[in-house]
């Protein structure tokens, strides 16, 4: 009695099939990676309908000479559009084992191409569709001959002409100041065909672009499953003038901003500008001269102290008490105030300048008082 | 504790002596390692199978000290708290799969775990169930539809790719330029098969760690396109990362398999390009790892001191004009240990509503973290704060607001003696002469009349 030994089939290969590459190789092993005696058929091949291609029918797999777990087929000759694919194999024992447990294995296949003829065609129009749309014929890989200028009211269309459905078709517009893209769809002109059209109305998708004008790159992007040389194809360059707007701002409240921030200096109130010196010294003898006018007048008309006392003993005697020596003692006073007055200007504060003269202040007022009355009696008498 | 071993401290044998003094030494070294305390972290997975497809991504957590606790996504018995003392320290989702997650683990649970500090990492994949969308949603970040992947035509994978383009190889320029979150490793291109992420640009905190190439757009590989993508472009999130305002961090992945052994080891070619033997994915979530649960860009502030130049203590308050020394310690958690950190951009402002000025602290050589600037304060007064708002990518906010009031001069603090005031005081002092001449000659004249 022998143990029943269950053929795994499996894809070795890449399961992508290109124009240069449509070598399918496969290993047929028991679940152990030992060798066994079986040959692989291919059975079937059936696309995403699945319609079975008609020429692919039972294909016995070439068998590797170094390695004999290996097949595989060389569908070169085989006219394989663009798709994915099914593929059934199916392994057959050639010593008729029956301890073999053969099952069939679909394997999923890939066939790919190259992206045929585009043509691209790139115009201005009107948004009222008043003038005729300029159109610059483009093929692949070619630019703009100029930059295209437009205005709020025009439009930029752009038509592409393909040779397959293509899953990404999208124009990009990069702006070249601040690098920011925005990415837009065209979409199939008609229905099931393969041609694309996009259009971008300046005042209506104003929006979409940010409300930002200035130059932009136009990249036409063009990609699909099944094309291996998928393309990222610059068209070149567009200065939009987009209609006014004001794009939504995040509030700067929660906003963080990284990085530092430029510095701030404070800038100090200048003082405000003073008069030179020699017109303030010219002003302050100014100030002086009245004074001096008095003297030299009072000397002409002859004013005099000769009243005052002028020994010391006299002095003395004249701050006594007594009634006589009251105006010495009004002019003392008169002095310390003016006295104290001058260096609170100097150097006190007034709290400070109050009190130093509450003393001579009070005497002031005492004998001032004395003396004024003592003058109107002496009047009156 | 201190006041139970000088209790005992007498009756104790030296041996016991030596004991405790060993157990006072122990206990402040788990002190001082207290960040690496923090690494209790909750695993949520869909299937266990992702424990060993993810096992290089878990082994290193683990050997990094921290203690993985898996749990099934499900699980009713999930809870993030217990009598109210947080579990983990940080959450792992790695179950895209899940409806509804078990237990308390509701999107609100989640989003006061992080409010608590709690650390998130977190990913998707297109077949995305409704419990990681709910999550992705509360933090500002939106998964494209079931179905939908990230698919790019021009920046595939050409060794590993199913056919479907969406095995994309990302360029490493792609991420965003903070080294503290994504490392200074990462050279080759990055494998990601997953879902598409779009970041709210309403909300600052997220940032996008790592965003496809400008060809990319995110649809379902089986569908015509026939209506605007959930993302195009540069627009398609792949890595989001978001740092909240209390310094908790969360990363957002579409992909769950950016993070498996696969990938991590896997080579990568675009098609026609140059053969990069391993991806850059491991270098990057190694650094993603490191940032999310907080080994890296953790920052502090302390000993803040501000006096006025030539003075050590700070003043009541600050006349105008006044130049004025602050000071700061800046440091940096690097291994469990705080260091000084070192940095010229790091800026000060006084403020009063608006910044009268922003100056850059400098270093003060010699000591480790310890900054300084000086300046003349403005000469205008008011209530003003000494302000630092640090705000780097990748590192955690530090704010910082120090109040003090600035005065005007008193009034004995102007000018005394202005020489354009000078005709005002020789004619105030004129008179003082002039009342003291005619009082002395009034009262001591001696009339000729009267005399002869």
């Amino acid at each position: 009695m022998c143990f029943a030994t269950p053929v795994y089939v499996g894809l070795t290969s890449s399961s992508v099939l290109s124009d240069s590459n449509k070598l399918i190789t496969v290993k047929a092993t028991d679940l152990m990676g030992r060798p066994v005696d079986v040959t692989v058929m291919l059975e079937s091949l059936t696309d995403k309908n699945g319609k079975a291609v008609s020429d692919i029918q039972f294909i016995q797999g070439v068998q590797n000479i170094a390695d004999n777990t290996r097949f595989s087929w060389d569908l070169k000759s085989k006219a394989l559009p663009k798709g994915f694919y099914k593929a059934v194999l199916s392994a057959k024992s050639t010593k008729n084992d029956k301890t073999l447990i053969l099952p069939k294995s679909t394997v999923e296949l890939k066939v790919i191409g190259k992206l045929g003829a585009v043509t691209t065609r790139v115009g201005v129009a009107d948004s009222d569709q008043q003038s005729k749309t300029q159109w610059n014929d483009l093929n692949k890989g070619q630019k703009l001959p100029k930059r295209l200028e437009l205005e709020p009211a025009q439009k930029l269309v752009v038509k592409i002409g393909a040779s397959d459905t293509l899953h990404q078709v999208f124009v990009l517009f990069r702006n070249k100041e601040t690098k920011k893209e925005i990415a837009l769809i065209a979409q199939p002109e008609t229905e099931g065909k393969t041609d694309y059209k996009l259009e971008l109305d300046l005042t209506l998708q104003a929006k979409d672009l940010g409300y930002n004008s200035g130059l932009y790159e136009v990249i036409l992007v063009l990609g699909d499953f099944l094309i291996e040389d998928s393309v990222e194809w610059n068209l070149g360059e567009v200065n939009l003038q987009v209609a006014s707007g004001k794009s939504k701002a995040v509030n700067p409240l929660y906003a963080i901003t990284y990085g530092m921030k430029p510095e701030i200096k404070h800038e100090f109130r200048k003082p405000e500008p003073r008069p030179p010196r020699v017109l303030s010294d010219a002003f302050t003898v100014l100030a002086l001269v009245p004074l001096l006018i008095l003297l030299i007048l009072w000397i002409k008309i002859g004013a005099n102290i000769k009243n005052f006392p002028v020994s010391l003993s006299a002095l003395t005697f004249h701050l006594g008490l007594a009634e006589h020596s009251i105006t010495t003692w009004v002019l003392f006073t008169i002095l310390a105030l003016f006295g104290v007055y001058g260096v609170f200007w100097l150097k006190l504060t007034m709290f400070e300048a109050f009190k130093w003269m509450t003393a001579p202040g009070l005497v002031t007022f005492i004998s001032g008082h004395r003396m004024l009355s003592q003058i109107s009696l002496s009047r009156k008498g | 504790m201190s006041s139970n071993h000088q209790r005992s401290w007498i009756q104790l044998g030296l041996s016991q002596l030596l004991l405790v003094a060993l157990c006072l030494i122990f206990t402040g070294f788990v002190n001082t390692q207290s960040p690496q305390a923090n690494k209790n972290t909750l695993v949520l997975v869909d299937n266990l199978a992702i424990k060993e497809t993810h096992s290089t991504f878990f082994r290193r957590l683990q050997e990094n000290g921290y203690q993985l606790s898996f749990k099934m996504s499900d699980d009713q018995a999930l809870s993030l708290k217990k009598y109210g003392v947080w579990l983990y320290q940080n959450l792992i989702v790695f179950a895209p799969g899940t409806d509804e997650l078990g237990g308390d683990l509701s999107p609100e649970a989640i989003a006061e775990f992080v409010d608590a500090g709690g650390n998130i990492l977190a990913a998707g994949s297109p077949s995305a169930g409704d419990a990681i969308r709910d999550l992705a949603a509360e933090f500002g970040v939106e998964l494209d539809d079931v179905g939908s992947s990230v698919i790019d035509h021009l920046n595939y994978d050409a060794r590993s790719d199913k056919g479907q383009h969406t095995l994309i190889a990302v360029d490493p320029k792609n991420l965003v330029d903070a080294p503290i979150i994504v490392g200074k490793e990462v050279q080759a291109p990055l494998l990601y098969e997953g879902s598409s992420l779009l970041v709210d640009p309403e909300n600052p905190l997220v940032l996008e760690v790592l965003v496809a190439s400008s060809t990319s757009y995110s649809y379902d590989p089986t569908k015509p396109i026939s209506e605007y993508p959930h993302t195009v472009g540069r627009n398609t999130v792949l890595i989001a990362a978001l740092q909240a305002r209390n310094n908790a961090r969360v990363v957002f992945s579409g992909s769950l398999d950016f993070f498996s052994d696969k990938f991590f080891s896997a080579s990568v070619q675009k098609q026609g390009g140059q053969l990069f033997e391993k991806s850059g994915n491991e270098a990057l979530v190694r650094a993603l790892s490191d940032w999310v649960f907080k080994e890296n860009g953790v920052l502090r502030l302390s000993n803040i001191t501000h006096n006025k130049l030539g003075e050590t203590s700070p003043p009541a308050e600050y006349t105008i004009t006044e130049e004025v020394v602050y000071r700061a310690v800046f440091e940096e958690l690097k291994n469990g240990v705080w260091t000084g950190y070192v940095s010229d951009d790091i800026q000060l402002e006084f403020v009063r509503i608006d910044p009268f000025v922003r100056t850059t602290l400098k270093r003060v050589p010699g000591k480790t973290g310890l900054y300084e600037a000086r300046f003349i304060v403005p000469d205008v007064y008011g209530v003003f704060q000494f302000k630092i708002d640090y705000h780097r990518k990748g590192y955690t906010f530090v704010n910082s607001a120090t109040q003090v009031s600035v005065r005007p001069l008193q009034h004995t603090q102007y000018e005394r003696f202005i020489p354009g005031a000078f005709p005002y005081y020789a004619s105030a002092f004129s008179m003082m002469v002039g009342v003291c001449l005619l009082s002395c000659v009034f009262l001591h004249i001696r009339e000729k009349d009267k005399s002869e």
